[in-house]
């Protein structure tokens, strides 16, 4: 197993994510999984842009990124897979048995959203598909960066 | 300089005065922007734009300027508003990644060094002063550079800061930072020790730079910056035991 982690996260590759997670848990990839960013070059160079060297960014439409999860989780290379939206993650986590875990990392204010912690905002939809799969085994929880506790769903959506 | 690009610029140096976790520096930016959008006639337009500048956003302070800029031109090209949140969510990251090494590990350390080294050597309080001075200077620069440079490139402002050699820059902020922590520590610390040749002054003088090694493994992230500071760091020590 070499998805060391999946994360979901509204700002995608940012310093939280590249330097807080990157670091300690020593990741060579990043897989962002977000149909949009996979079809923008100048999106994907701004990207590129927040990661330093040694570690790989690679772009992934949401209907073509299961498979190549599928690849690399069985590689040996140590991966981050991140979306952008609580939908596109149960996507993915729904296609391929690979994403055992999933760490809500910033998800913030919008429509029909309801404050849970200050970066996790979820609408009634996202909890339920997110109860759904942790129903089905996958561990959910929220957790900023490794220095945070993490918090489990279901501590959080009581 | 256009007199709504220093308005805008004003007030980004306040850009975080209305600072919320629900949006960030949104507000801020979004006040920051309302002199730039004037340049937008229609109204209705206008207003649009002016809501959707409010919108959630982090970076770096200093470098928000790049990022009201480019918003800015987008709007005033007729940009699509998704694309506009789209661009604003991907320049967060190295926005944010590169002012944080550009001033946190960079210009601030290397401006506080060289403001010590020069107190060491008599300059007194006019070197604090004038050091303050200088980091304030760099700090508003930056900031009319970046609001000027996203205003002209729009959605092409990855190329634009690529072609900018920032990153060239950011790198060599940090090894001269490096350098001059590296320098200034055991010097203060030989500096507080004052004249006294005895174990006290040689406690404080060994004291001050483990304090100084042990800041530079945590503070400077950048290897090869680390590396030049316990260079500049042994040199200075070398000095002090053969005078």
């Amino acid at each position: 197993m070499s998805i060391i982690a999946a994360r979901i996260d509204d700002r995608l590759v940012h310093g939280q994510v590249v330097i807080g997670w990157g670091r300690p848990l020593e990741i060579g990839r990043i897989v962002l999984v977000d149909s949009e960013v996979a079809g923008s070059p100048f999106e994907q160079e701004l990207y590129r842009m927040a990661v330093p060297a040694g570690i790989e960014v690679e772009f992934l439409a949401a209907d073509t990124a299961a498979v190549r999860v599928g690849e690399l989780a069985d590689s040996a290379e140590r991966v981050l897979v991140l979306t952008g939206t609580v939908q596109g993650m149960v996507h993915l986590a729904r296609e391929t048995p690979k994403i055992r875990a999933i760490n809500l990392g910033g998800i913030h204010d919008g429509p029909a959203r309801r404050e849970y912690l200050r970066y996790v905002y979820l609408t009634p939809a996202e909890l339920g598909d997110l109860r759904e799969l942790a129903a089905a085994g996958v561990r959910i929880t929220a957790q900023d960066l490794p220095t945070a506790a993490p918090i489990d769903l279901g501590t959080l959506s009581r | 300089m256009n007199t709504d690009v220093t308005r805008t610029v004003l007030r980004l140096l306040v850009v975080q005065a209305s600072w919320t976790y629900e949006r960030m520096q949104g507000v801020g930016i979004g006040f920051a922007s309302l002199p730039l959008l004037g340049r937008l006639e229609d109204p209705v337009r206008r207003a649009a734009a002016i809501a959707r500048a409010t919108e959630y956003f982090n970076a770096h302070p200093y470098l928000d300027g790049v990022a009201v800029g480019a918003a800015t031109r987008a709007e005033i090209d007729g940009v699509p508003p998704v694309t506009i949140q789209r661009l604003k969510t991907a320049l967060a990251g190295p926005l944010g990644s590169l002012g944080d090494q550009l001033f946190w590990i960079g210009v601030l350390p290397a401006v506080a060094a060289a403001m010590v080294v020069a107190v060491v050597f008599g300059a007194g309080l006019p070197a604090v002063a004038a050091g303050v001075a200088a980091y304030l200077a760099i700090r508003l620069y930056v900031t009319v550079w970046g609001t000027r440079l996203g205003l002209a490139a729009g959605l092409s402002v990855a190329t634009a800061l690529k072609a900018s050699r920032l990153t060239d820059l950011v790198r060599r902020v940090g090894l001269l930072a490096g350098t001059l922590v590296g320098v200034a520590v055991p010097l203060a610390g030989r500096w507080l020790a004052g004249d006294d040749p005895g174990t006290a002054g040689q406690a404080a003088f060994g004291f001050g730079t483990a304090l100084g090694i042990v800041a530079a493994l945590v503070r400077f992230r950048v290897p090869t910056a680390r590396q030049v500071t316990l260079v500049a760091m042994a040199a200075v020590v070398l000095w002090h035991w053969s005078v």
